[in-house]
């Protein structure tokens, strides 16, 4: 743990950005993307501040994922900006392996890679991206097991763990690298009932630590309980954004009180 | 029961011939196979289909048929009589390799493509939006996949090109089969010979399977070995 600490990282998210901690985190201006003709985001605006903690909601299909995806590059969009920390997306190719390096993300369906240890899993973007020395490499890994509360399954194949367990170890797979960002697109629709609690506690403990958070989920207690804004999505626009207290008790738009009301029930 | 003895170490002295033929023909054919299919992944398109159109075209041809055409037909044009291909096509054996390591290809590429293509998308997208490069995405998500998802019809190939060495026996090899056809001539005892061969080919093939899903094993740990169909 301590050689972990002592070593210096730049580039180690909240910490070293202190200069530029009045610029946001992520902004999203004028936005579109096509999937061939169809329009799937149209002019998405979002200003997301440092340590800011958002929700994300909708009906299905609505472009929730293609948004979140956009930003960390996995999908490409037609029209608008995406500047993460101050660095546009699109200037050159190098950028969006700069942004990589800042913005976790973990996936509904985990996605580990199954041919390898979940120690094995989490030091290896380490090890080959930012090429930190092996034994580093594992203090680091085992401090984060540790805080999504796994380590004694270091030595595990994910196929081994419960899906629970698959989602802890994704997110410290994702937190090993010091990202100041995380995205999360649905990480607890595939799992069963008893285990969306821990997920979500770890999420629960990563928003404390100050984390950037974009959250895609419909686990309404949970946005009420941790998020600064909610962002209701529906047919690929932004239709609405205001804190917990505000969206679920007094939203304005007609559309999303009605979706609200199949989902708060 | 020492005339099956006799028969045994009669045709005993093609297995350095069929094994030699299988194997050669199966190095060349996974090489070709995978630059052939890596060919058609990497410029998808005309280029694409018109290489899976040839490809087609091999796997839709006898083996039979492309043996002949090569040993008896290739003679007869003098860019390969007059020049240091005949070296190679003169002799029946390299024939054989050559036609065997042609066919393997275009079965080969079509399951590496397919494995390439069964990749999921997901394991794809983690890897890159941990950082990595293109190259250590197909290290750690592609390459991983495509070994579980073409194992399995992969040996069932490996098995079939195995059998399909007997096919050069055609065209004069002296492989197993050249030696139990020959005893088959000779003495007119037609199972003995025929059924000492095929079970040296059985026992080729289980041999052949063991290695595979052994060398399987030791690359792919954590997921197991698929159970193949062959
Ligand atoms: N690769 C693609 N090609 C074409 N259309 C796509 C593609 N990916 C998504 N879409 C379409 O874009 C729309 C938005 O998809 P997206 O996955 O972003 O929705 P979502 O809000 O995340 O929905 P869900 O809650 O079901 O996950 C959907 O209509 C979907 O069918
Ligand atoms: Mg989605």
């Amino acid at each position: 743990m301590s050689a972990a600490a002592s070593i210096p990282m730049p580039d180690k998210g909240p910490i070293a950005m202190n200069d530029t901690s009045h610029t946001p985190a992520i902004e999203i201006v004028g936005m579109s993307k096509w999937f061939g003709s169809f329009h799937v985001l149209e002019d998405i605006d979002l200003k997301v501040k440092q340590g800011e903690r958002i929700v994300v909601c909708g009906p299905s299909g609505s472009g929730k994922s293609t948004m979140i995806r956009c930003i960390n590059g996995l999908e490409d969009f037609q029209r608008g900006r995406i500047v993460v920390h101050g660095q546009e997306l699109r200037q050159r190719a190098r950028a969006l392996d700069d942004v990589r390096k800042k913005v976790g993300m973990v996936f509904q369906q985990f996605n580990l890679f199954p041919h390898l240890t979940v120690l094995e899993n989490c030091t290896l973007a380490q090890r080959w991206v930012h090429k930190v020395p092996g034994s580093v490499a594992i203090d680091i890994a085992m401090q984060q097991l540790e805080k999504v509360r796994i380590p004694e399954q270091a030595q595990k194949y994910p196929g081994q763990l419960s899906g629970g367990q698959q989602q802890r170890v994704a997110i410290a797979r994702s937190l090993c690298l010091r990202p100041s960002i995380m995205l999360f697109d649905e990480p607890t629709s595939s799992l069963d009932p008893e285990m969306v609690r821990e997920v979500l506690d770890t999420m629960a403990d990563l928003a404390r630590d100050g984390m950037t958070i974009i959250c895609v989920t419909h686990e309404m207690g949970f946005a009420r309980g941790i998020a600064d804004r909610i962002v209701f999505m529906d047919q690929g626009r932004i239709v609405e954004q205001a804190p917990p207290a505000e969206f679920f008790d007094a939203p304005r738009e007609e559309r999303t009180q009605r979706f609200l009301e199949q989902v708060v029930r | 029961m020492s005339v099956l003895l006799d028969y045994l170490l009669e045709i005993l002295q093609g297995l350095g011939t069929t094994l030699s033929l299988f194997v050669i023909a199966l190095v060349i054919g996974f090489v070709l196979a995978s630059a052939v299919a890596a060919f058609q992944i990497r410029f998808p398109g005309i280029v694409a289909r018109s290489i899976w159109s040839l490809m087609f075209c091999i796997r839709g041809v006898p083996l039979l048929l492309i043996l002949y055409v090569v040993y008896y037909g290739f003679p007869l044009l003098p860019f390969i009589r007059e020049t240091v291909l005949w070296t190679v096509f003169a002799s029946p054996y390299w024939c054989a390799i050559i036609c065997l390591a042609f066919v393997e290809m275009a079965f080969t590429s079509e399951i590496i493509r397919g494995a390439y293509y069964q990749t999921p998308r997901e394991q794809v997208e983690a890897a890159r939006s941990l950082g990595l490069s293109g190259f250590q995405t197909f290290r750690v998500a592609i390459l991983p996949a495509m070994l579980r998802n073409g194992f399995a019809p992969y040996t069932t190939e490996v098995i079939l090109l195995c059998k399909s060495t007997a096919l050069a026996f055609t065209i004069t090899v002296m492989d197993l089969m050249g030696y139990a056809n020959e005893i088959r001539a000779r003495t007119l005892d037609i199972y003995h010979p025929l059924l000492i061969a095929g079970c040296i080919y059985i026992c080729i093939v289980v041999i052949t399977r063991l290695i595979l899903s052994t060398l399987f094993n030791l690359v792919a740990v954590g997921g197991t070995a698929p159970e193949d169909r062959a």
